[in-house]
């Protein structure tokens, strides 16, 4: 086999990797996976870096993006409701709806039913209640009882939770003409071909550069992060008063 | 067909210098009288955990649970790739080798945290915030104890890293930064002292709680590769690689990898194992401090004593 | 290496990697800490897991009380197949027939048994069974739910984990259910649950003859026998107004001071396990296993078979070599205290964490024991629980060393050997032992002779049932790990506490 076959391949299959793992993102219901996928994505492409001979991008392009994401996927579990889209999926479950049990929810077919009137209303007790909660997403499962809802609150919420908008095809429509438009762009366009070979050295190159050209961009990013770390230990040092000192007092005042 | 040989050689180099770290580690703990036993314990484990039924909790997240161990095996495999066994034995040689190194120890962490996520059980929770704790605090500890030899080189390539010790070794003179990568070296691949999130008694088996069977065995051995990975890149940085008389490149390299790994692990079973906040007290308290001193030091030595150029 | 070599090493090697590893997961019912702390030392080939999906043998030590079989069942059902089952019950058990025990056989009808609390039989039946069947789970049965009151003076909106400990773990000799309410890795609130070790002993003593009840005064802390035994026949030989002799006297201070160092070795290898030292673990099991050999050779006569109320004891078996050992253990012991008085990576677990204070103690009612020691002398933390123990474990060796030297030196024993006299008048007493974690009180009444003849009233008072009670209040602001090493420093044997 030769290797030009060879790079063939794994180009292939690492641009595969790239476009499933980022499509993966947007359509799964769980929020650490979608934080996984993105980081895979990246590490796909970091494998092209590596093909394009350019280890030092590939290597910065993996780290960056593998403790990040990480540390995303992290707070988003620590911050946000159901990150493993578990609870979604029991859901989908449970109300039969088609498609996999990982992947979100697809948007309600047809025209969305008219408003109700006021006297329509069942269970009315309930009814404002939902209208609230379903704004948020639905959180609260109290009140995902299909019969306490109008048809309409029910639509509204089939859109809330399948994270999406009534305009979906549209968007459908002008994202594949914009992506077709930006291919036929790359390919129609004469790249120029640089007639040197890719920088040996590329980390030697970029430090020197970093040091002279760019020297206080180099440092303002230092003082940033700084400036971020900072912020990050004060909004993180909490008021542990309340939860640890008084058993430590009494302990204190009293020991022999 | 190199492109196949080499990964299989690579593999398969990785696969028996785990079994030997298996059988140092065994002999630590049974003595060094019962040699016959630790030769031949680690197959008889592995093969036990291979009969044993390899199980998926009903609730696990069904691609996290099944491709971490995975991901783990292919985090070691290409880390494994920059090593120079030999002056000419290298698998990968970018310019940057070092720092592909140590940027791909990252995923392992992840692969520990989706390990630890996917059970689906709170202690698993706690491991994963632990693992993903570590990553953080062990980056730049590791980094910075690693850009001593960087500096004396003035190459990321570890075959150059390596050639520049023919002189004098990178651990006369800068121990410090052996110490802290040692010590940062333990994080990364959650041994003893810092397996806090592997714990097994205090939580409930921490992240690998739910893996039995092939899946378990799978992940014991890209542990146990980690730290023979981790040892030898050691070795390379501080202890001149390959280098040395009479013998071969490669048996020097083997020998002083195994001894390397020996003597952390004997250092480190003094130590009970460390709680969760010490580890990070220990990491940003003392080892960042100690990694900047240590460049300090490195830099001004570089730059007034011409060492082994 | 390997290939190289005669054939005959070669077979051999080959047959050590065919050689069958077992993993197994130990369920202790209350009685067997010490059995497995001593069986996961002795055979490489025979490694203990933390977790049942590790495991492939499971090894339960009887007695197991009917509130523990749906965890005995849970855990059972956790491992992978195949999976075996090994019972360990101790002959004594068969003394309690009314209390709802669980039935093992009829739960695990394919597992192998071994009836006595022994590593070596144990060793034996693993590795030679030739017939043992993989076991079936059986069904669990609908759990019932537990209520967690979360603390409500919460300023963090944030929401805590209850994060459910045992009622199998490895933190008390025995099983207890703690719920910690964490709020990360900071525990805000503990429940306790126990009540799955009980035998309801009080219940069985007031309906059993004296004899029985001796043997049930035995069980009632099954890792210290010969405490219980003392301080019933304590409780007898004053209710018959009798004095033993000095001879008999010492003997048995002897073998209680000896049970007192056993009791504190094994619970240090668990606590050292615990933390994962492998320096403390390797000398503790050594001592440990050391001391055990020596007891089970000093007497003529087993302590259990002279205990007895009227009854004198036999002198030591002659042997000089007793004396050394005896020298051996106390010199490691001592070395073992500074050891944990000194090393600092010891200390970084262990100084400064869950500190009790005398006066909490004695809200409590604590007054004596290690733990009370522990405050009074030092910091009360753990490692000065830790070095109280070994500091007692030292001063009991040397009194050992002391009587056994005065025994040995003294042919002379009681010439007149009398006869067991189980009459016991009618009254009341108090007496008390000092054990291995605290004293052990008894409180007989025998208000009136009935048939079989037994006493009326039991009260006991456990040393351990008051260290459970101070749990909540210690526990509150720990971190996850030091908790559970608080907890085990508190050497809690839950036979005890439940009764």
């Amino acid at each position: 086999m030769s290797s030009g076959l060879i790079e063939w391949l794994i180009f292939l299959s690492l641009a595969m990797i790239a476009i499933v793992t980022a499509a993966g993102m947007i359509i799964t219901m769980s929020m650490y996976r979608a934080g996984l996928a993105l980081m895979a994505s990246f590490v796909a492409l970091a494998g092209l870096f590596i093909l394009l001979n350019a280890d030092l991008l590939a290597a910065i392009q993996v780290m960056m993006n593998v403790g990040g994401m990480l540390v995303m996927v992290l707070f988003m579990v620590m911050m946000m409701m159901d990150p493993g889209g578990e609870m979604m999926w029991g859901m989908k479950r449970d109300m039969h709806m088609r498609g996999p049990g990982a992947l979100s929810m697809h948007m309600p077919s047809g025209p969305p039913p008219p408003e109700e009137q006021e006297g329509q209303l069942d269970a009315g007790a309930m009814s404002d209640m939902d209208v609230q909660e379903t704004e948020v997403g639905g959180h609260d499962m109290s009140d995902m009882e299909m019969g306490s809802m109008t048809p309409r609150q029910n639509y509204t919420m089939m859109v809330d939770m399948a994270m999406s908008t009534a305009q979906l095809p549209w968007a459908i429509v002008l994202g594949v003409v914009s992506a077709l438009l930006l291919v036929i762009l790359l390919i129609l366009t004469p790249w120029p071909l640089a007639g040197i070979a890719p920088t040996q050295d590329a980390s030697r190159v970029v430090g020197e550069l970093l040091l002279s050209r760019y020297m206080i961009a180099f440092e303002g990013a230092a003082l940033l992060i700084l400036a971020g770390i900072a912020g990050a230990v004060l909004l993180a040092k909490r008021e542990r008063s309340r939860v640890q000192t008084p058993p430590e007092t009494k302990q204190r005042g009293e020991q022999p | 067909m190199s492109v196949f040989i080499t990964p299989l050689f690579v593999v398969c180099v990785l696969l028996v210098g785990t079994y030997f770290i298996a059988v140092i580690e065994q002999l630590l703990r049974l003595g060094l009288r019962s040699i016959g036993i630790a030769l031949t314990l680690p197959l008889a484990n592995a093969i036990r955990l291979l009969y044993q039924e390899d199980l998926t909790p009903r609730g696990a997240d069904f691609f996290l649970f099944r491709s971490a161990p995975f991901i783990a095996l292919a985090v070691v495999s290409l880390v494994a790739l920059v090593i120079p066994l030999g002056p000419t034995l290298i698998a990968f040689n970018p310019s940057i080798g070092l720092f592909y190194f140590i940027v791909l120890l990252s995923p392992f962490v992840v692969a520990i945290t989706n390990a630890a996520w996917s059970q689906n059980s709170k202690e698993g929770l706690f491991a994963t915030f632990r693992a993903a704790a570590y990553l953080i605090s062990y980056e730049v500890p590791i980094g910075f104890a690693a850009i001593g030899p960087v500096m004396a080189t003035q190459s990321l390539s570890t075959q150059r890293i390596v050639e520049v010790q023919a002189g004098l070794w990178f651990v006369v003179w800068q121990p410090l930064g052996l110490a802290i990568y040692l010590i940062a070296a333990l994080f990364v691949s959650f041994r003893h002292p810092f397996d806090s999130a592997l714990a097994g008694s205090e939580l409930e088996g921490g992240a690998f709680a739910e893996y039995s069977g092939g899946r378990l065995l799978l992940f014991k051995i890209a542990l146990a590769a980690l730290f023979l990975l981790l040892m030898a890149m050691g070795v390379v940085l501080f202890f001149g690689g390959w280098q040395g008389p009479v013998l071969p490149g490669p048996l020097w390299f083997a020998l002083k990898t195994f001894a390397l790994s020996a003597l952390v692990l004997w250092l480190a079973h003094f130590f009970p194992r460390l709680r969760h906040d010490q580890m990070l007290t220990l990491s940003w308290k003392i080892l960042l401090p100690a990694s900047l001193l240590n460049i300090t030091l490195v830099g001004i030595l570089t730059l007034t004593i011409p060492v082994g150029r | 290496m390997i290939g190289s070599g005669k054939s005959g090493a070669r077979s051999g090697l080959s047959s050590r990697v065919r050689r069958r590893v077992y993993r197994y997961i130990g369920i202790d019912g209350g009685a067997g800490a010490t059995l497995l702390a001593d069986l996961a030392g002795r055979n490489p080939y025979l490694q203990e897991v933390p977790v049942p999906r590790h495991a492939d043998l499971l090894l339960i030590v009887e007695p197991i009380s009917q509130k523990l079989v749906p965890a005995v069942i849970t855990v059972a059902r956790a491992i992978p197949y195949p999976v075996r089952v090994l019972i360990v019950g101790g002959t004594d058990t068969t003394s309690f027939t009314d209390v709802p025990l669980a039935n093992l056989d009829a739960l695990f009808p394919e597992a192998q048994r071994v009836s006595a609390f022994s590593c070596e039989q144990i060793l034996q039946t693993v590795f030679d069974a030739h017939e043992w069947l993989d076991i079936h789970p059986p069904a669990l049965s609908e759990l019932e739910e537990t209520i967690i009151q979360l603390p409500t003076a919460r300023e963090l909106a944030t929401e805590p984990a209850v994060l459910s400990l045992g009622p199998l773990q490895a933190f008390t000799s025995g099983p207890l259910r703690l719920f910690l309410v964490c709020d990360g890795e900071q525990v805000l609130s503990t429940q306790v649950e126990t009540g799955y070790a009980s035998r309801g002993i009080n219940h069985m003593l007031v309906q059993a003859d004296w004899q029985q009840g001796l043997r049930l005064a035995r069980q009632f802390d099954p890792l210290t026998p010969i405490a219980g035994q003392l301080v019933y026949v304590d409780a007898l030989e004053h209710l018959q107004g009798w004095q033993p002799s000095i001879h008999v006297y010492r003997c048995r201070a002897l073998a209680l001071a000896l049970e007192r160092v056993q009791n504190t070795f094994w619970w240090l290898v668990r606590f050292a396990r615990l933390l994962a030292d492998s320096v403390l673990t390797q000398h503790s099991y050594q001592l440990a296993r050391d001391l055990a050999a020596l007891c089970s050779q000093l007497w003529q006569r087993p302590p259990e078979e002279w205990i007895l109320p009227h009854h004198s004891a036999p002198g030591v078996r002659e042997s000089k070599n007793t004396l050394a050992q005896l020298q051996r253990v106390l010199r490691s012991t001592a070395a073992l205290q500074r050891y944990v008085e000194r090393k600092r990576g010891l200390a970084l677990r262990s100084r400064g964490i869950g500190i009790l204070t005398v006066a909490q103690l004695k809200r409590s009612g604590i007054g004596q024991g290690p733990v009370y020691n522990a405050s009074e002398h030092g910091r009360g933390d753990v490692q000065s629980r830790l070095v109280i123990r070994a500091r007692d474990a030292v001063r009991d060796l040397q009194f050992a060393y002391d009587g056994i030297a005065e025994l040995a030196a003294q042919p002379e024993l009681d010439t007149d050997i009398q006869a067991v006299s189980w009459d016991i008048p009618i009254g009341e007493t108090r007496t008390e032992v000092v054990g291995p974690r605290g004293t052990i009180e008894l409180h007989l009444y025998h208000r009136e002779r009935k048939e079989p003849d037994g006493p009326t009233q039991v009260v006991w008072k456990r040393p351990s049932v008051p260290l459970l009670m101070l749990l909540p209040e210690l526990l509150a602001g720990q971190k996850l790990a030091d908790a559970e090493v608080i907890l085990a420093s508190l050497d809690i044997a839950m036979v005890e506490v439940d009764g």
